[in-house]
């Protein structure tokens, strides 16, 4: 019993850490975000270069949208969890 | 060019009626209580793809053929918002619904004090953005109903278009004043659309690049130049424009009205994340390599139909028909939710001030506030189309429109900094968000708007070259001197860099109202609030009557019954009206809020509950920033200082548990050797006495020994038993008066059979008549056992025992002092254990509990028992046993 409620409070401290840490990564990922998709980085592949046979900015853009898509949707259930819903 | 107008009016018609179908449908069986799908995070999510209008549907693609990569921008601002939602998006949502707000507009003015000024002043600048807007849709409709069947009038075609929207949305968009309450139908109708779009144009990409033989056969062949579009892409135009549309999908007014007010659970932001930014990567997936495609096939085609005229030139009507629907599906949507959000503004931030007005002078009770109100969020939605129809007429159906969509963007991004600041900055101020407003506005209209008519409209062209008057510093595309920047980033620099420096500037300049800071407080910490603690009326003049006379004319008959029988439970009344506490009268505002915007709520209650709304002092205790940080910081504090207290609680409890459960084992153990121990001689005597040869004699001993092992395995279970008991505390002991100096005799003799067996000499107490509360059997069982004690082991070769008796502290000590050498300091700790023997105790004398029961006994009477020292270093017992009180 008295162990189960220590193992609780552990639990919720972890969580807290938890919750930072998403939160942390779900920031990153925005920044990531910004600075890959605007110059001068978003230009770096502004060359007549092909990846696949298609142009590589174009791919490079695509490649960092969809990556973007994923990690965000990762993130997602996590920092819902993370914050504590009004009543309703 | 094969379809006829018959067929493709056939399929509009049927279309169309398809939408009403299932708006019909579905606000039916949402108003059975049937929402199923309705209420998935999917249908929001598609709800907000009301951003791909036709001018992404056409647009975009006309736009890469001509500008290269630049129209990703155009969903890539989007994309960066929603990855960012947990910071901006859930905060908007969040005030949105906890506040009852019914638009952009709504959510500014309430935020500055509920000011009027502020909500007509973004009404109006809403209209103005959109009607362009909605004439671009017309006009998008028009041309591909033109590519598809023809030369057909495009004015006809742009009014039933129009007439068709503004039925549409007045039927399914008005059914309820609460701007709160989905619509339901409407949003299951964009979802459809939505759909169909996405669909139609991953279609015709998907036709475009496989009839050219595959994705990487499209590129063949074409240099990067014509790809990216020209050397300077990833420059300032770049962030501008990714900036103008993440600024877009916050400011629209649609955008706002999908996202924030149509929200029906906060959690779909989580899914809408994610989930819209992989609808706009899919509506941009094939945008190259259909401009690519129709700058080969059709070079003399406008880049902006070519996700109609590709299909049609490959003599595919079936897949034109369906991007003719994609389109079609686009530019609705966008109509009807723009209609909806405008017309929400326009009634509660321009009627309904006149008619609170109007409600001052007439009857109270007259005239129902709620159909008028209704009435005129119709004819507004008819105003707002009627509007858009009118500037497509008169624009004639120009290429300028086409540059609409940046200009509305621009144009709705006046709102950022005032929007921004209110949510993230308690000092913002009202006067600070009307003057940037209104500066970014005029700056705005003079930089982008009237220029982009090219000297129809107010500025002739010779202005806009030279400047007015020929003041070159005053050139709208040059203010103040500034050249070599992008018209559109020129323009924005201007508006919003001046809006937002002006709304800083004179936010720090000038003060805020109470009623502001208490809303900007509200809106600041939404994540720390609980809401209704805003107290925010001198209840005296306020009548319960009014108030629900106010609240039938706004929310209906039935609902205001509703809402009060509700408060009146809360408020703990069985029967009748509610009491007009400041708690009841903000509660009742925030519904009216939701219905008519937070601005006409309030000066409605105002009206009835008396003009002099605020307590300076209640705000202050309420709104004022320091004291609500030491507050919060004061309670953060307490709670972590009640949480290690509580956790280092836990752990010491734990501790104790962990040792008494380590005691009870080891207890348990030692109560079964204890017992194995007789048992163990009982059962081979007893297997002895089975056999035949053993003789008579052994028999008689081994008898006797059996039953002197049973005994003292019984003796050692009554000491279990009792130990345990006066642990647990569920052994009572009667305490009554006994006679100390009695006690102590009795004792002693019932000890002398064993002193004369050893013969040893006893010094008795002097002891006057003392009267002590105790129990007297149990008295003397503690003074037995410490007298045999002290018989068994000493080993003195002149044993002596001295007992002494002396009152002191309303207790009466008895020592037991023997000359046996008693206990070593070292094992003075363990004596008062159970099965603790004395380092000279032989075997066979008792298992080791006699002590540690005593001393609990002496506890239950209220004494004690404890070992003592004498200045010789010799241990004595000492039994403390409480006086009688005289």
């Amino acid at each position: 019993m008295m162990r189960s409620l220590t193992k609780l409070m552990d639990d919720r401290a972890g969580q807290d850490r938890k919750n930072r840490k998403t939160r942390d990564r779900a920031f990153i990922v925005l920044i990531m975000g910004i600075v890959l998709l605007m110059p001068p980085l978003a230009g770096i592949f502004q060359i007549d270069a092909r990846i696949l046979g298609l142009p590589a900015t174009l791919v490079y853009l695509f490649l960092v949208w969809a990556g973007l898509i994923l990690a965000t949707s990762m993130l997602a259930r996590a920092l819902m969890r993370s914050d504590t819903p009004p009543e309703s | 060019m094969s379809l006829s107008v018959d067929v493709l009016l056939a399929i509009c018609i049927a279309y169309v009626a398809a939408l009403f179908g299932i708006a019909f449908i579905v606000d039916r069986r949402a108003s059975r209580g049937q929402f199923s799908w309705l209420r998935s995070p999917v249908v929001y999510t598609l709800s907000i793809s009301v951003y791909c209008t036709s001018w992404t549907f056409y647009g975009a693609v006309g736009s890469a053929a001509r500008n290269g990569l630049e129209f990703i921008t155009i969903y890539l601002g989007p994309t960066l918002v929603f990855v960012g939602w947990f910071w901006l998006l859930r905060k908007l949502v969040r005030i949105g619904r906890a506040h009852r707000i019914t638009s952009i507009a709504d959510l500014i003015s309430s935020r500055y004090g509920k000011s009027p000024s502020l909500a007509v002043l973004v009404t109006l600048m809403a209209l103005i953005a959109t009607t362009p807007y909605i004439a671009l849709q017309l006009q998008s409709v028009t041309r591909s109903y033109q590519a598809v069947a023809g030369d057909a009038d495009s004015t006809a075609t742009a009014f039933w278009v129009a007439a068709g929207m503004a039925v549409f949305t007045i039927l399914f968009g008005t059914r309820s004043l609460d701007a709160n309450e989905r619509h339901h139908g409407v949003v299951a109708a964009i979802a459809v659309e939505a759909i169909v779009k996405l669909f139609a144009l991953l279609a015709v990409g998907i036709f475009v690049v496989w009839g050219a033989g595959g994705l990487t056969e499209i590129f063949d062949e074409v240099p990067a130049e014509l790809v990216y579009g020209g050397e300077e892409i990833f420059g300032p135009r770049w962030a501008t424009l990714t900036f103008l549309s993440a600024t877009a999908i916050i400011c629209l007014p649609r955008q706002f009205q999908v996202t924030v007010v149509e929200n029906v659970d906060e959690r779909h932001l989580a899914t809408a994340s994610w989930l819209f930014p992989l609808y706009l990567l899919g509506m941009c997936l094939f945008i190259v390599p259909i401009a690519i495609a129709g700058i080969q096939t059709l070079p003399d085609g406008n880049p902006d139909l070519y996700v109609l005229t590709l299909p049609l030139a490959a003599g595919r009507d079936d897949l034109a028909l369906l991007a003719f629907l994609g389109g079609f599906s686009s530019a609705t949507s966008m109509v009807i939710v723009a209609a909806i959000a405008v017309s929400t503004m326009v009634s509660n931030h321009v009627v309904a001030p006149v008619a609170i007005r109007l409600m001052a002078t007439g009857h109270e009770t007259s005239g129902d506030l709620r159909s008028l109100l209704l009435t005129a969020r119709r004819v507004s939605i008819a105003v707002v189309l009627g509007l858009g129809f009118l500037y497509f007429q008169l624009s004639g159906g120009s290429d300028a429109l086409a540059a609409i969509g940046l200009i509305a963007f621009a144009g709705v991004a006046q709102f950022l900094p005032s929007l921004l600041g209110g949510i993230f900055w308690r000092g913002a101020t009202r006067m600070g968000a009307l003057v940037g407003l209104v500066l970014g506005a005029l700056l705005w209209a003079y930089t982008l708007f009237l220029p982009s008519f090219d000297g129809g409209f107010l500025l002739s062209k010779d202005m806009i070259q030279n400047g007015p008057w020929g003041i070159e510093m005053l050139r709208p595309r040059a203010l103040m001197g500034l050249t070599g920047l992008d018209p559109l980033v020129h323009a924005l620099v201007w508006s919003l860099g001046i809006n937002a420096l002006a709304f800083l500037v004179i936010s720090v300049v000038t003060e805020s109202g109470p009623l502001e800071r208490l809303q900007g407080a509200q809106f600041v910490d939404i994540f720390r609030m609980d809401m209704g603690s805003a107290a925010n009326f001198d209840t005296s003049r306020a009548s319960a009557e009014d108030l629900f006379i106010l609240a039938q004319r706004i929310l209906g008959r039935e609902p205001a019954r509703r809402l009060f029988d509700e408060i009146a439970k809360r408020q703990g009344q069985a029967t009748g009206l509610p009491m007009p506490t400041p708690a009841m009268i903000a509660r009742l505002e925030r519904e009216l809020a939701g219905s008519v915007g937070a601005a006409s709520a309030h000066a409605m209650v105002g009206r009835v509950a008396g003009q002099a709304p605020i307590g300076v002092t209640e705000l202050i205790d309420i709104a004022d920033e320091t004291q609500r940080l030491i507050e919060t910081s004061r309670q953060l504090t307490q709670k972590s200082a009640e949480l290690e207290r509580a956790a280092r609680q836990l752990r010491d409890a734990n501790t104790r548990l962990t040792t008494l459960d380590a005691q009870k084992d080891e207890f348990l153990s030692q109560v079964s050797h204890e017992l194995r121990t007789p048992m163990t001689s009982i059962r081979s005597l007893s297997e002895l006495l089975a056999e035949e040869e053993t003789d008579p004699a052994d028999r008689q001993r081994f008898a006797g020994i059996i039953h002197s092992e049973s005994q003292r395995l019984t003796r050692l279970l009554d000491e279990i038993l009792d130990i345990s008991r006066l642990e647990a505390g569920t052994m009572t002991v009667a305490l009554e008066p006994v006679d100390a100096g009695q006690a102590i005799e009795a004792a002693l003799d019932t000890v002398s059979g064993m002193t004369r067996t050893q013969d040893i000499r006893i010094q008795r107490p002097e002891l006057e008549a003392t009267t002590v509360r105790a129990n007297d059997d149990r008295l003397r069982q503690v003074l037995i056992n410490l007298l045999s004690n002290a018989v068994k082991y000493n080993t003195h070769p002149e044993p002596e025992i001295n007992l002494t008796a002396s009152p002191r502290n309303q207790m009466l000590e008895i020592d037991v002092i023997d000359n046996g050498g008693g206990v070593p300091r070292t094992e003075a700790a363990t004596v008062f254990e159970k099965f603790a023997r004395g380092s000279g105790a032989g075997t066979n004398q008792g298992a080791g509990l006699g002590l540690p029961i005593s001393r609990a006994i002496m506890r239950t009477m209220g004494g004690d028992l404890s070992i003592e020292f004498t200045p010789e270093n010799s241990s004595f017992f000492r039994v403390r046993v409480p006086l009688a009180e005289v």
